[in-house]
């Protein structure tokens, strides 16, 4: 098989789908493997694939979770009535209830990133990430709707009186963004994340307790 | 994964132990030997085993000048797995049961563990998202692994054709969603008093 015959012939998504015959499969093979643009086809759908699938089943599974976690989602204000994701190497997701999230409702998340030397504790549906002093620290904000025109995102040291305030654009935050927390000192802190309506004060979507320990 | 193509230099840097090259070599056919082995192979252990035994006959026959054409690396590295394959099947018929198949394919929560991050994960939320509904619906009913591909065509009411067709256009949407984002400095915030 040449690169021609495989474009022409849709190989790196039949075989993705597993659609192709042995010898077929074989010749595909003793050609993406050295040809770097239908092993990048391949790598690239087998990753699709693969997140994909455990995209779906963490969607499927999260009802079940409800009864662990309720008094975490119990925070949320009604406009964050959506699935919240917390992501830590491995994602976990926030549970979704009937009153809090309709079926099919969209998606809020904030994510923090960098997971080398994070760790989750939960107690009593409780989310706490812990992190060592030093570490860089960096959540992401996803709201693929849009739902406010702008978003903050604060950082806040419980014991003091001083936050930090970054805002987002809708667009930002369509567009899962990436903020750098930069590298707090140890101590115990929130990542709060507020929508800020047109008209009115700004509403508090989600918040998330990390801990940075001293090293 | 980048593109990338070899050559003549390339592997003669590999018979010199060439330690940035070697890496190189190791990462980028770690993936692709994971590509080919997750349909071949029952487990994750089965898949290491290969892969190594391959890098070591690799080596091995590169250093004993066993490789003319630099730009056929890849096909040797495949021709390799191929007979590392066969010797694993037969190892494997001394050692199990005949009613066992070789057939079976790891498991995918193992494979998972390589290639899956919140980070694309993150990307394949926007993928969907970005879809019009019945594509991301017929997107997720493949996914699951478990769901016949002819009963999702049937209950979406389109050929395999177009399922290849959607699959195409989602992986060039994934790839483009690697390439985009965007990233805000905190630094750039300002403080105020709460």
């Amino acid at each position: 098989m040449n690169h021609a015959d495989a474009i022409e012939k849709l190989a790196a998504e039949r075989y993705l789908l597993n659609e192709l015959s042995p010898q077929e499969r074989d010749a595909f093979e003793e050609h993406y493997f050295d040809c770097p643009v239908c092993a990048e086809a391949v790598t690239n759908g087998v990753t699709l694939i693969e997140s994909g699938r455990s995209v779906v089943r963490e969607q499927s599974a999260a009802p079940a979770a409800n009864v662990t976690r309720l008094r975490w989602t119990a925070r949320l204000s009604t406009a964050a009535a959506a699935v919240l994701a917390l992501f830590l190497g491995i994602q976990m997701l926030a549970p979704r209830t009937e009153q809090m999230a309709a079926p099919g409702s969209d998606r809020l998340a904030i994510s923090v990133v960098e997971p080398h030397d994070l760790r989750l504790t939960r107690s009593e549906g409780d989310a706490r990430i812990l992190q060592p002093e030093g570490t860089p620290l960096q959540v992401q904000v996803e709201d693929p709707q849009g739902r406010f025109p702008r978003y903050m995102v604060e950082l806040r040291r419980k014991d003091a009186p001083v936050s930090n305030r970054l805002e987002l654009t809708k667009q930002q935050a369509q567009q899962a963004t990436y903020v750098h927390l930069g590298q707090p000192p140890a101590g115990d802190y929130e990542v709060v994340i507020l929508g800020v309506p047109e008209v009115g004060q700004p509403q508090e979507i989600n918040r998330v307790s990390i801990v940075i320990q001293p090293r | 994964m980048e593109l990338f193509a070899f050559d003549d230099v390339y592997v003669q840097r590999l018979r010199e132990g060439d330690r940035w090259t070697e890496e190189h070599f190791l990462h980028y056919f770690q993936r692709l030997l994971l590509m080919k082995l997750r349909g071949r192979l029952r487990s994750r252990e089965a898949i290491d085993d290969v892969r190594q035994e391959v890098f070591v006959r690799v080596f091995r026959t590169l250093r004993a000048d066993g490789l003319h054409d630099g730009r056929k690396l890849g096909a040797f590295v495949n021709s390799i797995c191929n007979n590392v394959l066969m010797e694993h099947y037969r190892a494997g018929d001394r050692a199990e049961t005949l009613d066992e198949s070789h057939e079976s394919v790891a498991d995918s929560l193992d494979i998972e563990a390589e290639v899956v991050s919140a980070e694309t994960k993150a990307r394949v939320r926007r993928v969907l998202h970005g879809m019009q509904s019945r594509d991301g619906e017929l997107l997720r009913e493949l996914f699951l692994e478990e769901r016949d591909k002819d009963e999702v065509c049937r209950k979406f009411n389109v050929d395999r054709g177009y399922l290849r067709v959607l699959l195409h256009r989602a992986k060039e949407r994934f790839r483009e969603e690697y390439r985009g984002g965007v990233t805000v400095d905190f630094s750039a915030s300002r403080e105020t008093k709460a």
